[in-house]
């Protein structure tokens, strides 16, 4: 699969998600490109900014099954993954499964689960199976998780492991419409517009599960060079001995940047990386996967301060200045 | 007794009591100061000897003279072998201008830009203009931000990496356009491609930032470069962006860089060299202010440099004294400082002020034997000196020479000298009185030109004297070409000895004060209008001068609410709610103990006691309160522990109200404080710190 095909099909998934969800692109372009590059993503934003309807669109014109997880404190592992329940018919114990055996997985609010249930995720985001009394079962294939959660609640939730934050590939903050596309989502409702009912919409399936495996491989051979696998290690590397950081991001960072900007790259229609792609996508990937010094966050510091700051410390590959 | 008494008594001394006295007597040959005469020598030949030295109006035919300068050249000897072009200087006529007093401007050889067109000056008003509306909206604004101090703003930690300096100039490179362009053909015609196409672009980007369109920064990419060109010219965006492309297949693309891939390359960058990439506004606005300033200096452009060295120049005067003997050294210190030590002394017309206000103790040094020798000047002479500098006014009579009356006969030996009298400058010779109201003897003139007197003298007892001349013309280059000029000039010096300080505009310039420094330097409107500046940037800067239009709040309550709720939050996240209410309750209770006046000892019951009967509440409920917030034995299973903690987070928080509670209305006078209610959050600190949240509690805890 050629990049012109890949990039023509990836503005076609654009095309048909900007009919169901207005606004919101760069949140819909890092989503494309953590599911081209196999990654998972976590969506933080306050309610009522279209999370959800970005990846029920996105199950449909991707053409994957999708399903979703409300998280809540009282839900279990086996909630989430299934387990073995007595057929009392057949005399037996039979494996019904969770919601996690599905190819796109809506995780809502999954910070709101306790620690135990949200451990049930990390087998399924990095392994791609599930092991359940023993046996490991794989996930559909493609599977990618994406999870939500609420920034402004802190009550009555269980923020995320960094065991677990490590395995999404972005996290993406999600963030108000601007008044113009505030208006068109007003003017889409008044027109009929209902997202809990996207099927009326009608809208389009872009991909098959079996394209988006093809698309997912073919970014690997995306061309990345030398002096760009030293920038992005550059990158990561200043985030571990940067004043503000606790503690920082580990080498799943690297491969995870490498990995979108590989994906980047093929959306922009280019069969090899630049160093726009890494810059582009440095914040989002590691803003999630370090930790901020306790002064650092009582002064108001956030992960994306430093990461910016980082960005402005390193030199750009092939750059003219001195 | 004033030093000016001295010298009236003196005279009065010397007089005849009321009677005209006699033709004043010859000068003594040595003064009471101590210093002897100078012998006299040959001056010509030091004329010569000065001119050997080349001055620039004996070398250069084009030399511009004054309207002043060039009065002398009727009076210069032709041909004259000291000072050869003289000659063909005189006959180019007044090609020069006199400006201030020691200032020459040559118009013919002096480039001058010629003054902004209208256009140029409109634009420049107009961008003054904007200048000052945006201070002052800025001012406006500062003013309207001080009204809203709760709008804070967010201190955002940003800091460049430190360069090192040394790295720095290690790194130098090319930034000039066309020879980034040079290199890269050059490379192109070396075969090496990639370099061209690299130096190529780097053209285009050097272009580019001259411009001011991008930012060429070791951490910005082409990408920040495409986008800053598509904001302030967005047409040219699709171009750069192709070049871009193109150059970026080669740098990380591994496309091979082809000659065909360059001149692509190249011809796109020469495209957009070509473009006006500058905004033309800000060019203009460049060009009409270098053209407002460069109007601005040619108009106060003065040739000063070589004023000493043409024809109204003192320096061959200083080099002659020098050679004849003489010790010439320009005074700078005050005059009020003057002392025996200088034997002779030249006030020539720029030293005005500090002569002012030093007569007296020009007369006192006069009357110990000091030679004053007035050169002309606008100055009102003291009474003691008995003359007056008069007219003042442009003649075109003939030049009469200067000639020496019979009477001075011996003081001055026979000579020709002469001046040019474009200006006509007189000696009035007062007639003094002393003290018993006779006459005292006038001074004696010296040199008459035509009916008026141009040199007098008067001597005093102790050997001074005050010589008076009506203008400086003998003291310039010129003069000394001029007939016996030079050797009368001597003459009228050399019985004062050689030790002969020249007071001139520099005189006594070290002023007494800053005001006087202010006054004597004419600063007052330039202090004014720096002041004026200060106060401008005072009112836009604000707080950065103290207290102007107010300082901004500094909410230092609200900052501080802030940290302790963000310390909370720590707490709260890391479940520290219990450990946080067992510190508490620790400092609760001896606040207590302190504060209580406990009869029944300190255990934990009279405190109970004592705070159920001050608050009214059941002894029960306030045993539990205080028991309750006690350390607690850990059983060392963390994650017990831990789970604890969270489900017993919310009656934490109520327990470590009712501590607070008590602690403030247990403790004060004995006043009964309400019981406390589930809603109500005397410090949200403590909120923060149980629940590890805003404080707001859920439904679930709301009930518990």
């Amino acid at each position: 699969m050629n990049v012109a095909v890949l990039k023509d099909k990836l503005d076609r998934i654009r095309a048909e998600i900007g009919r169901a969800l207005i606004g919101q692109e760069e949140v819909v372009e890092h989503t494309l490109i953590a599911v081209l590059a196999r990654g998972h993503v976590l969506l933080e934003g306050a309610p009522g900014l279209g999370k959800t309807l970005l990846v029920r669109t996105l199950g449909k014109v991707l053409g994957c099954e999708n399903k979703r997880i409300q998280f809540t404190p009282d839900l279990m592992p086996s909630d989430v993954t299934g387990g073995n329940v007595f057929n009392q018919q057949r005399g037996g114990f039979e494996f019904l499964r969770g919601p996690v055996f599905t190819q796109l997985l809506l995780a809502d609010e999954i910070n709101r689960a306790p620690a135990k249930t949200q451990s049930s995720l990390l087998e399924a985001m990095q392994e791609r199976s599930v092991t359940i009394d023993g046996t490991t079962r794989p996930l559909p294939e493609p599977f990618f998780v994406i999870a939500t959660q609420n920034p402004l609640e802190s009550q009555g939730t269980y923020p995320l492991p960094e065991a677990q934050l490590d395995r999404f590939l972005f996290k993406l903050d999600v963030r108000h419409p601007t008044t113009a596309n505030e208006k068109a989502i007003l003017a889409s409702h008044l027109a009929g517009f209902d997202a809990a009912a996207l099927d009326r919409m009608g809208l389009g399936r872009v991909t098959t599960p079996e394209e988006l495996i093809a698309m997912q491989n073919a970014i690997r051979g995306v061309r990345v060079d030398d002096s760009l696998l030293e920038y992005i290690a550059d990158i990561v590397g200043r985030t571990r001995s940067h004043r503000s950081l606790y503690f920082g991001a580990s080498p799943r960072a690297s491969i995870a940047l490498l990995a979108g900007a590989q994906a980047r790259a093929v959306s922009a229609g280019r069969d090899f990386v630049i160093p726009d792609d890494v810059k582009a996508l440095a914040p989002a990937t590691i803003r999630h996967r370090v930790g901020l010094q306790p002064d650092a966050e009582i002064e108001g510091v956030s992960t994306d301060d430093c990461v910016a700051e980082i960005l402005r410390e390193v030199r750009v590959p092939a750059t003219i200045a001195a | 007794m004033s030093g000016a008494s001295c010298l009236l008594f003196a005279l009065a001394a010397t007089s005849t009591g009321g009677a005209p006295s006699p033709a004043p007597t010859p000068p003594p040959a040595t003064t009471a100061a101590g210093a002897e005469a100078l012998p006299r020598k040959d001056v010509p030949p030091l004329v010569k000897q000065v001119y050997q030295k080349g001055f620039p109006y004996c070398a250069d035919a084009n030399y511009p003279l004054t309207h002043d300068e060039h009065d002398w050249c009727a009076l210069f000897p032709k041909p004259d072998d000291r000072c050869p072009a003289l000659a063909k200087v005189c006959n180019r006529e007044v090609t020069a201008e006199m400006v201030g007093q020691h200032g020459r401007e040559s118009p013919n050889t002096t480039i001058t830009v010629p003054a902004p067109a209208l256009p140029f000056r409109a634009l420049l008003w107009i961008v003054l203009a904007a200048a000052a509306a945006a201070i002052i909206y800025s001012i406006a604004r500062h003013v309207v931000a001080q009204r809203a101090p709760d709008h804070q703003e967010v201190d955002v930690i940003t800091t460049e990496a430190p360069e090192d300096p040394a790295a720095a100039i290690a790194r130098q490179v090319e930034t000039d356009v066309q020879r980034l362009l040079a290199r890269a053909r050059a490379a192109a015609a070396a075969g090496d491609f990639g370099t061209a196409v690299d130096d190529a672009y780097a053209a285009l980007l050097r272009k580019l930032e001259g411009a001011g369109i991008v930012t060429v920064e070791s951490h910005r990419t082409n990408g920040d470069h495409v986008r800053d060109v598509g904001r302030q010219l967005p047409t040219l965006r699709p171009r750069l962006q192709t070049v871009v492309t193109n150059v970026e297949q080669v740098q990380f693309g591994g496309a091979a860089p082809t000659e065909g891939r360059f001149r692509s390359v190249l011809a796109d960058v020469l495209g957009l060299l070509s473009e006006k990439l500058a905004g033309w506004l800000p060019f203009v606005v460049k060009l009409g202010l270098g053209l407002a300033l460069a109007g601005a200096v040619s108009s106060c452009h003065v040739n000063r440099e070589g004023w000493d060295r043409s024809p109204s120049g003192r320096s061959g005067v200083v080099e002659l004294l020098e050679h004849y003997g003489f010790t010439p050294r320009e005074r700078l210190a005050s005059l009020s400082k003057l002392d025996t030590s200088v034997s002779a002394l030249l006030l020539l017309p720029g030293a005005t002020d500090d002569v002012d206000a030093n007569w007296p103790v020009i007369a006192n040094w006069v009357a110990e034997g000091g030679t004053l020798l007035v050169a002309g000047g606008k100055r009102s002479l003291p009474s003691w000196i008995g003359v007056t500098i008069v007219g003042d006014k442009a003649t075109a009579a003939t030049t009469p020479p200067l000639t020496i009356p019979k009477e001075a006969g011996e003081r001055l030996p026979k000579l020709k000298a002469v001046v040019p009298s474009r200006r006509e400058v007189e000696l009035a010779v007062s007639v003094s009185r002393s003290d018993d109201g006779s006459e005292e003897a006038p001074p004696a003139i010296l040199l008459v030109r035509g009916k008026a007197n141009y040199a007098v003298e008067r001597t005093y007892e102790g050997g001074g004297r005050a010589i008076v001349l009506a203008d400086d013309l003998l003291l310039t280059n010129a003069s000394l070409l001029v007939d016996d000029n030079a050797r009368l000039l001597i003459e009228l010096l050399r019985p004062g000895g050689p030790k002969l300080e020249i007071a001139g505009e520099l005189t006594g310039l070290v002023s007494k004060s800053p005001i006087d420094s202010v006054k004597r330097g004419r600063l007052a409107p330039a202090m004014l209008q720096l002041l004026l500046l200060i106060l401008l940037f005072f009112a836009h800067k604000g707080a950065f001068f103290g207290l102007p239009i107010g300082d901004p709040n500094v909410v230092k309550r609200r900052r501080f609410s802030e940290h302790a709720r963000a310390i909370g939050l720590l707490y709260g996240r890391n479940r520290a709610g219990r450990h946080a209410l067992e510190l508490y309750g620790s400092y609760a209770l001896e606040r207590m103990r302190e504060r209580l006046n406990l009869t029944g000892g300190k255990s934990l019951l009279a405190v109970a006691e004592e705070l159920a009967t001050r608050t009214g509440r059941p002894l029960g409920e306030v045993m539990r309160v205080l028991v309750e917030s006690r350390p607690v034995k850990r059983e060392g299973d963390p994650e017990r522990e831990r789970l604890l903690q969270e489900a017993n987070s919310a009656r934490d928080l109520a327990t470590m109200r009712d501590i607070a509670s008590l602690l403030q209305h247990g403790t004060q006078g004995g006043s009964q404080s309400p019981a406390p209610s589930p809603g109500r959050q005397t410090q949200p600190s403590l909120v923060a710190i149980t629940t590890g949240g805003t404080g707001e509690r859920s439904g679930s805890q709301r009930q518990a």
